[in-house]
């Protein structure tokens, strides 16, 4: 024992004698245990708190970063706890692994002081490429606030990492998954929204959701959970805006017992148009390709399609007289000469121009281009015949050039029938029915989003290995400078990559050039498959129509904010989960949801199973640390005592002795 | 002049030589519960009537139905229990429908049966109709004008329609037999075999082209709106 506290003891039953005479038995109890309860924290100098501090020895310790998301969403005790036990976790992992825990906080990455405001993808995407070749980890719970822009613009992260998304499963919550508006309604004309509503309860319940356009409430639906339904689909009609971008709000207003709101809004948004797009398709013989495209074009209400299809062909004998068929003569005189500047995007494919169209028409197409018209060139056998480039007037807008120069007299006469003197085939690109991928150009980078999305798509078909067939493949032509390649095609059998997708921009004009007519095969490869055409055609007249005036037809409503809308500090219009696989897809990392399973000290977290197994796969497992590998430190806490409540009763008691023995006097 | 006669004749040549190379289609027949059956003849006359091209000489036969031939966009089926067999394949047939396949079956069902083939795939958002297949149909102009698509016995072609696009039709005959083997065809004595040919060609525009001819009837009033 201490010899000071042993001098102190001696003291106070020396001082309780004292007492003891002066104001009898029951007093100075009274008295004595008031003095030893205000004493206490100088008591408790003697007795420090001594932490011991395990740091392994061995040599070659990695580390492993913790990026804690520290925002008002995460202040929550059950949050902390979480992130508590998480920390402890990782920490006692490390200790017997030879790893060392390095830890910050989002606030400090982001450089906000505004807690409200959670900076998670902006921070993230710093953080994580400052962390070249090292481990890390993300902590959080999803809150964003902005995550519509959740997570084009993130870069894949070139090491290991993972997202620990904290999921409150022990709280009601109710939330929308998804709204999904059309991409475009007419003006003053309703239209109908699809969304889905979730829970994480099972119980019976009726809630009401709340539908606003710039503010205003427009429409509410209440909305049937059944016993244990956990996800329910809502139509509903909302009424007619007038033309331009409007912010779509949905929400859910609170269920009883709900903490969480703030994934209770959903934000989109809806273009309204006062007129529809006309779309020219010009089809040279009909095709599975042609069917889906024009499948494409007729389920959107916004294109006004006219549609001109070569169903058959000039030394076609068909078999019975022309009253007995439906067809009609191809308008082009019309179509090329009077209504062409009223369309805005003209789609040719599979089509020998230079048979159907003469040089004037050539040039009106042209014009149309040059003018601000957009084309969508797609390929196929009857695609890109030598005439549509020798004594063409195409041959401007084309965005290859011929390495040879020019042609002449006599080779154009020839290759004005589709044969070429050099080569006998009358293509000059030559259509193959090779079996090929489609790779994305790695190299390109732009900042048109649309273009990127289409480069993004071809890096998903590449990684499904879909394989797709027929290719139009340029010999001794070039690309033009000005001409970008998204695409490039790698054929089965000969490995040399081919031009598959290319953009150009033509006067105030644009066009894209699909050098396949096999592209709509991804619909019959899976149905998970099947949106990556509709994604393809989505971006692609996304970026012919985007501009004043234009539109943006991404797939997802909420990628592209109205300018309008404001962005609402961390009321995320995400489900927190939504963004956390987003972020976690768009880093390029592991995904770990861990939530409490139960009430209580005594729970056990969800997801520390998966953490033990990440850690394990990616740090080297190493036989446990000996003892004598840890270092072992201790620090000593004299002042333990003042930072726990009882501080407080001993103040108390300091301010009550005196009362006790005044008491006592007056007695 | 004399040169550019010279000039036409020698382009008449070429394109005649010319023509014969760009012929190749992307049209392979399907056939689900036939037999070996000869379509040279058929072929023949899609190859030279219309711009299709001729159709892959082989054609891939299946006995039974099996969801590994939904990975084609269409097929030829007599077995007219697509809606109705086992509901793996059910489920599988539909999903392919919606996403945009298209088969041809032969059938005799009647009404109630239709409508209850199709009772477990109606939801809010797809829209699906049974149609008989008048001569309003694009089936019916689609290529030849036809009057009144054969019918037997006071069975009539049906079509299913999900969200407005033609993907399934029932033809109350075995046309690619009668296709096939000519003569007339049982128990449909009356139908010749150029009427199932002409029939059977507007049934392949229609999958290749979906109701393209209809959209002529609105094409006045689409220019006139792209105008304003």
């Amino acid at each position: 024992m201490n010899w000071f506290l042993c001098a102190f003891l001696i003291l106070f039953f020396i001082l309780t004698g004292v007492w003891l005479g002066i104001y009898g038995m029951k007093r100075t109890f009274l008295i004595a245990a008031l003095r030893f309860a205000w004493m206490m924290p100088m008591l408790t100098l003697f007795y420090p708190q001594v932490a011991r501090h395990q740091t392994s020895r061995a040599i070659d310790i990695e580390h492993i970063y913790l990026l804690v998301d520290d925002s008002a969403s995460m202040q929550g005790l059950s949050k902390q706890r979480s992130v508590t036990k998480i920390l402890n976790f990782i920490n006692n992992y490390c200790q017997s692994n030879s790893c060392k825990v390095e830890v910050d906080s989002l606030s400090r990455i982001a450089g906000s002081s505004d807690f409200t405001e959670t900076k998670l993808v902006n921070a993230t995407d710093l953080w994580v490429q400052s962390k070249k070749d090292q481990h890390w980890l993300i902590l959080s719970d999803g809150g964003d606030h902005q995550p519509h822009l959740c997570c084009d613009q993130l870069r894949k992260a070139e090491s290991t990492g993972a997202v620990i998304g904290l999921l409150d499963n022990k709280e009601k919550n109710v939330w929308i998954h998804s709204v999904r508006p059309p991409i475009t309604s007419f003006d003053s004309k309703s239209f109908k929204l699809h969304g889905v509503a979730e829970r994480n309860y099972s119980k019976k319940q009726t809630i009401q959701i709340v539908f606003e356009i710039d503010e205003i409430v427009v429409k509410t639906l209440n909305l049937a959970f059944l016993e244990g339904e956990r996800s329910v689909s809502f139509t509903v009609d909302i009424p007619g805006v007038e033309k331009g971008k409007h912010k779509l709000t949905s929400h859910i207003l609170p269920v009883v017992g709900e903490k969480q709101i703030w994934d209770n809004h959903f934000y989109s948004y809806i273009e309204t148009q006062s007129n529809t797009v006309g779309v020219l398709h010009l089809l040279g013989t009909p095709s599975w390709d042609g069917r889906f495209l024009r499948q494409y074009l007729k389920s959107e209400p916004k294109y006004d399609l006219v549609s001109f299809y070569i169903l058959r062909d000039v030394w076609d004998s068909h078999g019975a007289s022309e009253r007995d068929l439906s067809l009609i003569p191809f308008p082009s005189e019309r179509l090329f000469m009077t209504e062409l500047p009223n369309f805005k995007v003209l789609v040719v494919q599979n089509f020998m121009l230079y048979q159907f169209l003469r040089p004037k028409y050539q040039q009106k197409l042209v014009e149309f281009v040059r003018n601000g018209g957009s084309l969508l060139f797609i390929g196929g056998e009857r695609a890109l015949q030598r005439g549509d480039l020798d004594n063409s007037r195409l041959d401007s807008i084309l965005p290859f050039k011929d390495r040879r120069g020019k042609k002449n007299n006599s080779s154009k006469v020839l290759s004005l029938f589709g044969f070429d003197q050099a080569n006998t085939k009358n293509t000059f690109a030559n259509y193959q029915s090779v079996e090929f991928n489609i790779l994305p150009n790695t190299y390109y980078s732009t900042s048109n989003p649309n273009l990127n999305k289409m480069v993004s798509l071809a890096d998903k078909l590449y990684s499904e290995k879909l394989s797709f067939s027929g290719l139009n493949i340029l010999k001794n032509f070039e690309v033009k400078p000005d001409v970008d390649v998204l695409y490039h095609a790698k054929p089965y059998k000969a490995g040399e990559l081919h031009p598959l997708l290319l953009s150009s921009k033509v006067g105030k004009g644009k066009a894209l050039w699909l050098l396949t007519d096999g592209f709509s095969q991804v619909i019959q490869k899976s149905p998970a498959a099947n949106h990556y055409y509709q994604a393809f055609l989505n971006a692609a007249f996304s970026w012919f129509l985007q501009g004043p005036g234009g539109l943006n037809l991404g797939e997802d409503s909420t990628s592209s904010p109205p300018e309008k809308s404001g962005i609402v500090k961390d009321l995320s219009n995400l489900n927190s989960k939504l963004t956390l696989e987003r972020l976690s897809s768009a880093l390029g990392a592991s995904l770990i949801l861990y939530s409490e399973s139960g009430d209580g000290e005594e729970a056990v977290g969800r997801g520390l199973d998966e953490i033990t197994a990440w850690l394990g796969a990616v740090f080297e497992k190493k036989e446990s640390v000996l003892d004598e590998q840890l270092q072992i430190t201790e620090s000593k806490n004299f002042f333990w005592y003042w930072s726990t409540p009882w501080v407080y009763l001993s103040f108390l008691c300091l301010l009550s002795e005196p009362v006790v023995r005044r008491w006592f006097d007056e007695e | 002049m004399h040169r550019q006669l010279y000039r036409l004749k020698l382009s008449l040549t070429l394109w005649i030589l010319l023509a014969g190379s760009l012929k190749a289609s992307t049209l392979h027949f399907q056939l689900l519960g036939y037999p070996k059956v000869s379509l040279q003849g058929f072929f023949k006359a899609i190859d030279e009537r219309t711009s299709i091209g001729r159709p892959d000489s082989k054609i891939l036969y299946q006995a039974s139905l099996q969801t590994s031939r939904l990975k084609q966009p269409w097929f030829i089926s007599k077995n007219d229990k697509l809606l109705m067999s086992g509901s793996r394949f059910k489920n599988n047939f539909w999903e392919w429908l919606v996403r945009g396949g298209f088969a041809v079956a032969v059938s005799n069902m009647d009404e109630d049966e239709l409508a209850k083939s199709v009772a477990a795939f109606r939801s809010p958002l797809t829209r699906i109709e049974w149609k008989v297949l008048d001569s309003t149909s694009e089936a019916s102009k689609s290529f030849y004008l036809i009057k009144s698509l054969p019918a037997c016995k006071k069975s009539y072609w049906q079509g299913l329609y999900i969200n407005q696009r033609l993907a399934l039709i029932l033809v109350p005959y075995d046309i690619v037999g009668h296709i096939s083997r000519g003569g007339a065809a049982a128990p449909c004595r009356e139908i010749t075999k150029e009427d199932s040919v002409r029939a059977m060609i507007n049934a392949i525009v229609v999958a290749f082209t979906t109701d393209y001819k209809n959209d002529q009837i609105h094409l006045p009033a689409i220019l006139k709106r792209i105008r304003q």
